[in-house]
């Protein structure tokens, strides 16, 4: 069945993210669905935007670890078509998750003290932001990872999601962390490093492997590059970092 | 995607002077752009990069070297190259992939290794140096043009309100505060306040009253705030959505630009007067007006 996306009002995000303390006290006493957000702010807190969505439902675990990946990718299966406008949009993801993953995006990331609420529920405008959103993320670390040219186009973005954390967070830093051409060899030097050598990629690496990425945007225009050429230019790069890596820990 | 004081290892001709390492030749972006008739498509009519290089000129014509534009909208996470021939192009980017500013640049890229790279027109301290060049590298650069593109004006075909007025149950000592993103001017009152003006915004006889204690203390404190900052006004039409609308507004005032020289010296508080079509007048005669009809016409009422 076809819905009408929505967006959050420009009335209620600000008015939420001004409130933040009491939307989190909310959300802690009302942990089931959102009902009690339209009394919170007095009006209707949202409005029905022309493009439609095949209807959806996510799974649900109290350990969303075992949720998160298939959930991910019902997400984006279904948003992906929306326009970039739309996508990128803070009040649209406002929607997603206080409308149709509100158990969800509860039980991804524990709602510790209000400042998860003013970060990653209500977040800004900004690439990062969106990227790292309660709900956005999911769609979000699929896209960045999915390889549409690959046999198994998910394979990629099912590595990143059991990897750590940093390996996404990463890319959400940089500029060119957006940028397939990037993201995608980005990823897979790590997980053919990691099966050619039974290796198990920490934070420092992923962190220095970006970086050197970044680098070739130095006197490069980074947009001429391709998958390939990338891939080869990273691969020495990681086993380079790796080797300096294990070489101090031997010295210590 | 912007060079901006970048150095390289090597000579690189930039669109502005002062980064070039080349004496006489230059390299410059051009085009016109626009929305298309039927407002699905950003258009960017002659996309032109001017080369005044024979080095260059010959490397493109031999295929060893390409002229690469990219455009690139932040708020949509849209980047993409596109190859410009010599003689120029046109190009049209649907309007559903941008939003907010569009940074249109341009570059010369070699497209293989290329030795003995060696020019008379590089400045002195290059000129007896042969260079090596690496496939990708830029060898020319103009950071271009930032555009502004508001797409929703288009989808829903009405003028969006430069103010949001929101409730903030954090406000306790009975006061209104104002704020500024890129967006908007958000006024925020405290919960009792807001929902008072909830309930009487749409009523008419009250909307000047409004626009006098709400909007132009509002107004004339945002624009007193990118006062003190050595404004721009050409960049602040860009990075501040609501005071594109007071520029344009201004001059449909005053018949005339908004200027830098103009807008630091501007009495904002008056200018927001003018532009919000004089609401405090408006009131004074509303609520006395009001105040004789309660009173029966009898107006020596103290």
């Amino acid at each position: 069945m076809l819905i009408n996306i929505k967006m959050m009002t420009e009335e209620a995000y600000k008015t939420l993210q001004k409130n933040y303390k009491e939307v989190y006290e909310n959300i802690k006493n009302h942990p089931s669905d959102a009902s009690w957000l339209e009394s919170f702010l007095g009006f209707e807190p949202y409005e029905e935007k022309k493009y439609t969505i095949e209807d959806f439902t996510l799974d649900y675990s109290e350990n969303y670890d075992d949720v998160r990946f298939n959930n991910a990718v019902t997400i984006y299966e279904h948003l992906k078509e929306l326009p970039r406008y739309i996508l990128c949009n803070n009040r649209f993801w406002a929607w997603v998750t206080f409308d149709l993953s509100y158990k969800q995006s509860i039980a991804s990331l524990a709602l510790k003290s209000d400042s998860i609420v003013k970060n990653w529920w209500l977040i800004g405008q900004s690439r990062r932001d969106l990227m790292l959103g309660v709900s956005s993320r999911n769609f979000f670390e699929i896209e960045v990872s999915v390889d549409n040219n690959a046999e198994n186009k998910y394979e990629l973005p099912e590595y990143l999601f059991n990897s750590i954390d940093e390996m996404y967070r990463a890319l959400t830093f940089r500029n060119i962390g957006m940028l397939k051409h990037i993201s995608l060899p980005y990823i897979r030097v790590q997980k053919d490093y990691e099966q050619t050598n039974n290796y198990k990629m920490i934070k420092p690496i992923s962190r220095s492997l970006i970086k050197e990425a970044s680098k070739l945007g130095s006197v490069m225009l980074i947009d001429t590059l391709n998958e390939r050429e990338v891939y080869n230019f990273l691969y020495p790069k990681l086993v380079k970092i790796v080797d300096k890596k294990l070489l101090a820990d031997d010295s210590r | 995607m912007r060079i901006g004081k970048r150095l390289f290892p090597y000579p690189v001709l930039n669109s502005e002077k002062v980064y070039s390492q080349y004496k006489e030749s230059s390299f410059s972006l051009s085009y016109e752009d626009g929305i298309s008739e039927d407002k699905q498509f950003y258009e960017l009519n002659n996309l032109y990069c001017d080369i005044n290089s024979d080095l260059l000129t010959r490397l493109i014509k031999d295929d060893k070297a390409e002229i690469v534009c990219v455009i690139e909208c932040p708020s949509t996470m849209f980047r993409q190259k596109y190859i410009l021939p010599l003689e120029g192009m046109d190009l049209s980017i649907p309007l559903t992939d941008l939003n907010n500013k569009v940074n249109v640049s341009a570059f010369v890229v070699a497209k293989e290794e290329i030795n003995n790279y060696q020019s008379d027109d590089f400045l002195s301290g290059y000129e007896d140096i042969s260079f090596t060049i690496e496939k990708h590298d830029i060898l020319a650069a103009d950071d271009g043009f930032v555009n502004t593109i508001d797409f929703d004006d288009f989808e829903d075909n009405k003028q969006k309100s430069i103010f949001l007025v929101i409730k903030d149950k954090t406000i306790t000592d009975g006061t209104m505060r104002v704020e500024y993103d890129s967006d908007k001017i958000t006024i925020c009152l405290p919960e009792k306040e807001w929902n008072e003006y909830d309930k009487t915004k749409r009523i008419s006889k009250f909307e000047s009253l409004y626009f006098s204690v709400i909007a132009i203390p509002a107004l004339g404190y945002a624009l007193s705030c990118l006062q003190r900052n050595d404004p721009s006004v050409d960049i602040l039409k860009i990075d501040y959505r609501w005071f594109n609308s007071f520029a344009t507004a201004y001059k449909n005032y005053h018949g005339e630009e908004l200027t830098d020289d103009v807008f630091i010296k501007m009495n904002t508080n008056l200018e927001s007067q003018m532009v919000l079509n004089n609401p405090v007048t408006k009131a004074v005669d509303q609520i006395f007006g009001f105040t004789i009809g309660l009173n029966g016409g009898d107006d020596n009422v103290d």
